[in-house]
Order: structure tokens, then sequence, then C-alpha cells
């Protein structure tokens, strides 16, 4: 991924541009039109030693137009009126979300990029930690664009 | 009680297991004409809790599942699925019909024994994670915890 500018990309995306998958690239949501997107959850940042391993992005992310947020999992459906009938938008639906996990979904057309948008990069242990921080080392990253140090972000 | 929803739960898995274990797939109905057809690397039940009859007895059972679709890895958390599996009927025992908590109807069914392009898939998939072996049991494990406290939040009253 940081050798190609750093983006998460949809397997849409991934066919147009030509990565080829290690293993085999998921189907499912071809027909929905999810396939088109990057798919995220709302969720707090982990805090204090607390929080799941993960990706964080920044929350301005949700104000992209194209970010669309259900309270459910909808297979990135966005097809005939269903975005219009069932988008939350609202800062209490995020907060709502972020409390209490369902299997909700925030999807974003096409790509995201890595290292414009994270905010945290949440690892399960020292060493892992370590790894990341290596991983960004060697491909020649020690600052992100907004002027933090990778070892501020990698947690 | 507890034992008995274990005891349940592990039946439940056993029979899916013998369903996929072959390679199955999971078509969900979501009200589009080309339905969801989700190609199954794996399909663990998380847990199963009763159904209280109008008698007050237990009158069945339902469950919660998450299933994971060949290629997960590369497509990321929406190809990790939660179910609930509600009314769920053995249409045979290769075929499961069930409704999950969207209110989709769905079935999970072993590949059709003819269906070579699958089945090379499959095996295609299953070489590819053997190499991968450790990544993919932190894959799981994440995932699944994710999916059990998804669904326990699912099971909280609104």
């Amino acid at each position: 991924m940081l050798d190609n500018n750093g983006n998460m990309v949809s397997t849409v995306e991934k066919i147009r541009i030509g990565v080829k998958p290690g293993g085999m690239s998921p189907v499912s949501d071809m027909g929905t039109g999810g396939a088109s997107y990057f798919f995220t959850r709302v969720r707090k940042l982990p805090t204090g030693g607390r929080g799941s391993t993960g990706l964080y992005f920044k929350k301005r992310l949700l104000r992209r137009m194209d970010a669309i947020t259900y309270d459910h999992d909808a297979f990135g459906k966005v097809v005939d009126d269903y975005v219009r009938r069932r988008r939350l938008t609202s800062i209490d639906d995020y907060k709502r979300l972020s409390s209490g996990g369902r299997s909700d979904e925030t999807i974003f057309k096409y790509t995201v990029s890595l290292v414009d948008e994270i905010d945290v990069i949440k690892t399960g242990n020292a060493a892992q930690r370590a790894k990341v921080i290596e991983l960004f080392r060697k491909k020649g990253f020690s600052k992100l664009p907004d002027g933090r140090k990778i070892e501020e972000v990698v947690l | 009680m507890q034992q008995e929803l274990d005891a349940v739960k592990q039946r439940m898995q056993e029979k899916i297991d013998r369903i996929t274990v072959p390679g199955a797939v999971v078509v969900v109905d979501i009200g589009i004409p080309e339905s969801i057809r989700i190609l199954v690397d794996r399909f663990d039940i998380l847990f199963a809790r009763p159904v209280i009859g109008a008698d007050g007895s237990v009158s069945g059972h339902y469950y919660w599942a998450v299933c994971f679709e060949a290629g997960f890895d590369q497509g990321g958390p929406q190809n990790v699925r939660l179910f609930k599996m509600e009314n769920v009927r053995e249409e045979r025992p290769d075929l499961f019909l069930f409704r999950d908590h969207r209110e989709y109807e769905c079935f999970i069914e072993t590949i059709d024994e003819i269906d070579d392009a699958k089945k090379a898939d499959i095996k295609r998939w299953r070489e590819y994670k053997k190499q991968n072996q450790k990544a993919f049991e932190r894959l799981y494990a994440k995932f699944t915890t994710e999916a059990m406290e998804m669904a326990l939040n699912w099971e909280k009253p609104v």
C-alpha cells in the first residue's frame, strides 16, 4: 500500500489500476455497487491503551460528499433510492454508532489516502508498533503530510 | 441453560461445517435483481439463543454467526459478514435457509458438484491461506472478536 501512494483502495479501483491480489478478490458486493467503495466503521478513537487494533481515520473524512453511512451492514448497497432513504448524516447519528457498534458501515468512493487521512494506527503490542514504524521508515516516511511524526500516530 | 445453549451451538456448527467443508456459498436476497453471493471461507456460529414460545417453553433457537468471504483479506471488513440466523430451516443436509437481522432471506449451500470453476477457486484460496497461516489466525481472532461484540450489541434493547 505504501508503495502505491499510500491509498486505501476499493476492489473495483484495484481492478481498474491493475493491482494483483495475493489470494483472490472478494466479489459479493459487485452487484450492489459496494465494490467501488472503501469501507470503514464509525468508532471512537483508542485512548489510554484501550480500543481495538486497526486504522483510525480523521473525523473530517465524514465531510466528504461521497461518504455514505448506514446503521447496518447494507453490503455497500448504493443502487436505486437506497442511499437517499437510509443514509445517516447527523452528528448525533455518528455519536450513537460510535458508542454502541453494531454492524454499521461508512463507505467512501474508490479511495482514501492513508497518509493524508490517518489519525491513529492502533497496534496490539510494542513489537507490532516497532514493526509498523519501521515499515513507514523503509518507505521513506518519517513524518506525515500533516507534520506529525510517525511515532505519534502509531500507538 | 448455558451448557444446553453451547451444545445447541455446537450441533449447528457441525451441520454448517458439513456444508462448508467441500466449499459453500451464502446467498442473500437484498431486494435487488442480483442477490448477494458470498463464496464462503468460514462460517462460524458465535452463539445460540432460545426462542420462547407463547406457552413459555423453548420453541426453538436462533443463532448469530460470522461469515468470512474467500478473499476477505484483500477486501477488508465488509467481506466479513455478521448474520443473525432466525427461522432456520434444513431444506437438505447441504442447504439451510434462514432469515437475518435485516430481515433478508438467506441460504447457505454446498457448492454444486459440477461447478468446477467455484471448486477451483476454493482450492486456490485454501492453498493461499495455508501459505499465510499465521496472518490468517490473527485476522480470524480479530474479526471474530469484533463480530461477537456487534452481535451482543444487536441483542441489547435499543
